[in-house]
């Protein structure tokens, strides 16, 4: 359904330091579109640096980042109409109430009000969240506030959905339909990035997975591509059917 | 990281006695008014404190070498309004002292949780809110007591005690007050209407101080003389009526020393032990989390479209809806209140107020663009949205100038009828002025809690500086336009030197993105 050619995210040598220390360090990575693609690495890895230099959020030092070939940098608004971001721990606005907070992001996108009070409906409704429309945002439990924060990255329907740890704080009920939405979205054709602690996620749910480490891209392929790669590499036990756990602990420790 | 000062250190006690959670709460309250420049405060107030002293001796060797049982009974009545103008202020802050320590802190919870007994821990949560209540008594009452003791007044130690009793007093009204609250209104509700009357009692000071400015001239004089006949020794008010016996307190008598510290310890004890019952029988509501609460929306909720739009109903639902905004905001609409009055009056001199407008609507303007564009709840949001950040910004500031603009409106207009060029020049100034300090944090952005609004002035001085040197220039540019235009070029290098500078400071945090 989409041009095929341009990759939904093309990240060429992008680099960020905080005062003298390397967040990020020239890092590559190109993610066709419609794939499902998740970001693991330990905690410090530049996970977090990468999505918000991606999300237009900081400036990176140098590098360029393009997504659906629109430079964020030079042609910002085109890169962010296409593009949600979610961060991990989602700041909503407290005194809102859902369908307002809804409105206000539909808002900022400039979808029309018909449109986006008909999406606004289906989505709370399907995230369990309708009955809680007219409560403000403070009262929510935190899995609740990670739901709505979903929503509100849906509801101008980004062609590239971006996740930082979407599923810290989801019981297994909401964790489970938050999954079977992403596994949806990708099959619609969209692609999504997400980073994740959570290996099973990655295992589970991820066509490509990237190994990031100290600011760069150490592997990435499918799991079986990178299970052939720690074998190898790695003290050579039990790569038949390794987890992805025994091929993280392997690839991470290599470097 | 500032470190902060460090608590003088209190001998070591035990761990979970009394003298223990005592300096638990000291420690926290300290905390709470720290900043790096807790320790010029405190400089300052040690000079201030030489001052009173010596200010006190010379007073009270003047009361000694007339006697003290020749003070005129008038001097008792006037110390005696004194005495309750204070207990007031005092029970206004243990209100809000006690919201946050019964309610919001959220630690109370692990405190009751623990092996400690539950009475002492509230014992000493209540005696955290008498101490910081008694500061300022303290600080204006004690130079007092010493130098009576020095010119052989011994008698009014009694300050001490009635400083003491009057604080534990003050901390058990506000305890009971807040509980009350909570119990009719619900901890949240409890919680802004508690927020809002400690700005009342704050702004009513100033009112009653702009009384005469705004009472009828029969109204003013009918309290004279009703104050005039109660005061006069036969009157509900005299001299010898109960109503001033902390003064006497004070100065050494027994009984009404005795009387004052039965109140002030036992209404404390009494407090303490309803607060246990209340606690323990788990009466209490949290103020957060659970109970969520419903925003009546009559039928289906209508979506508006428009950057504009949207933008502009979510601040202004953000600022009417959070009353710790309100409370603060509202002391500053009461400082606005007397004015408007003078203006709608019509008195010849009307141009004489105009920079105070211009004053304080932009330090009001300055407020709202300060909780609408550093203070954003998601900056991560606002700024991977497709629309220019600048535009966002411009928006942001317009929803904070707007609202005060509108407040100013019925007087700009009912101006216009009578002198239109002073009409002009308010709106004019005025507007100069919200919009100079919007702008100051547009071009200097930094980014602010809502849930501090008191730190702001700490944290981004630079950002205040600036916008009230812009406000400055725009009032004394309403001045300069009366006539005085000999000014005008101060004026307008105030105008030009805040949001400048401010344009100047910010160039690195505006080119890093983001919000603020």
């Amino acid at each position: 359904m989409h041009d095929t050619g341009i990759p939904a995210l093309k990240i060429q040598r992008l680099a960020k330091s905080f005062n003298g220390k390397i967040a990020v360090d020239n890092l590559d990575l190109e993610i066709p579109a419609g794939q499902f693609h998740a970001l693991l690495g330990p905690n410090g890895a530049g996970k977090t640096t990468t999505l918000r230099m991606v999300a237009g959020l900081l400036k990176a030092d140098s590098g360029v980042v393009s997504i659906f070939g629109h430079d964020v940098a030079s042609d910002a608004t085109a890169a962010r109409k296409l593009t949600a971001f979610l961060p991990d721990d989602p700041l909503l606005y407290g005194k809102l109430n859902a369908l307002e907070y809804l409105e206000f992001v539909a808002g900022l996108w400039t979808i029309s009000a018909d449109t986006a009070g008909k999406r606004a409906e289906e989505l709370l409704k399907w995230l369990d969240l309708w009955d809680h429309r007219a409560e403000y945002v403070e009262g929510f439990s935190r899995g609740m506030r990670q739901k709505l924060a979903l929503a509100g990255a849906l509801i101008h329907e980004p062609r590239l959905l971006i996740l930082d740890e979407p599923l810290t704080g989801l019981d297994a009920h909401a964790a489970r339909s938050v999954k079977d939405m992403l596994v949806d979205y990708v099959k619609r054709g969209n692609t999504v990035l997400l980073t994740t602690h959570i290996l099973e996620i990655a295992e589970r749910l991820a066509e490509q997975i990237s190994i990031i480490q100290k600011g760069r891209i150490v592997a990435q392929g499918t799991l079986d591509e990178l299970r052939a790669r720690a074998g190898a590499g790695g003290d050579g036990h039990n790569n038949g059917n390794a987890t992805l756990e025994d091929v993280f602990l392997n690839l991470t420790e290599m470097h | 990281m500032a470190r902060l000062p460090r608590l003088p250190r209190l001998p070591p006690s035990p761990p979970g006695s009394a003298l223990w959670l005592l300096r638990h709460e000291l420690r926290l309250a300290w905390r709470s008014m720290g900043g790096k420049r807790l320790w010029l405060l405190i400089s300052a107030v040690i000079v201030l404190w030489c001052f009173l002293h010596f200010a006190s001796w010379l007073l009270m060797s003047f009361v000694a070498s007339h006697g003290v049982d020749k003070l005129p009974p008038m001097s008792i009545i006037a110390a005696g309004f004194v005495f309750w103008l204070f207990a007031s202020i005092m029970v206004s802050q243990t209100v809000a002292h006690a919201v946050a320590a019964l309610f919001d802190r959220g630690d109370l919870d692990l405190l009751l949780s623990s092996p400690l007994s539950a009475r002492l821990v509230l014992a000493m949560r209540g005696l955290g809110i008498a101490v910081g209540a008694c500061f300022l008594p303290a600080l204006l009452l004690l130079p007092v007591a010493h130098a009576a003791v020095v010119v052989g007044l011994p008698g009014f130690l009694g300050i001490y005690a009635v400083i003491a009793s009057l604080g534990l007093f003050a901390a058990a009204v506000g305890m009971a007050l807040t509980m009350t609250l909570v119990r009719i209104f619900g901890a949240r509700r409890a919680k802004t209407i508690a927020q809002i009357s400690a700005a009342i009692i704050g702004a009513a000071f100033f009112l009653v101080m702009q009384a005469q400015n705004i009472l009828p001239r029969e109204r003013r004089e009918a309290f004279t003389r009703w104050l005039r006949d109660e005061t006069r020794p036969d009157g509900m008010l005299s001299g010898d009526s109960v109503m001033w016996w902390p003064v006497k307190a004070m100065m050494g008598e027994l009984l009404p020393l005795l009387l004052v510290i039965l109140v002030g310890a036992g209404g404390f004890w009494f407090v303490v032990n309803l607060a246990y019952r209340r606690f323990v029988s788990g009466t209490q509501e949290a103020m957060s989390g659970g109970g969520t609460r419903k925003v009546a929306t009559a039928g289906p909720y209508r979506f508006r479209s428009g950057l504009m739009n949207v933008l502009l109903t979510k601040e202004w639902k953000l600022l009417l809806r959070d009353p710790q905004i309100i409370s603060q905001t509202l002391l500053q609409v009461f400082y606005l209140l007397p004015l408007m009055l003078l203006g709608f009056r019509g008195d010849r001199n009307a141009w004489m107020i105009i920079p105070g407008f211009v004053v304080i609507s932009a330090m009001l303007a300055g407020n709202l663009a300060w909780l609408t564009l550093a203070a954003e709840d998601a900056p991560d949001l606002v700024g991977t949205a497709p629309v220019s950040l600048n535009r966002i910004r411009w928006i942001k500031a317009l929803a904070a100038v707007l609202p005060v603009l509108a407040m100013l409106a019925p007087l700009v207009l009912w101006w216009l009828g009578r002198d239109p060029a002073a009409a002009m020049i308010l709106l004019v100034c005025c507007s100069g002025g919200m919009f100079s300090a919007a702008v100051c944090h547009i071009w200097n952005p930094r980014t602010g809690n809502r849930r501090d609004m008191k730190q702001r002035y700490k944290e981004s001085k630079l950002t205040s500086v600036l916008e009230s040197m812009g406000s400055f220039g725009w009032a004394g540019m309403a001045y300069c336009l009366n006539g005085h235009w000999i000014w005008i070029p101060v004026a307008l290098f105030f105008i030009v030197a805040g949001p400048g500078s401010a344009w100047v400071f910010g160039r690195s945090a505006r080119r890093e993105g983001g919000l603020a």
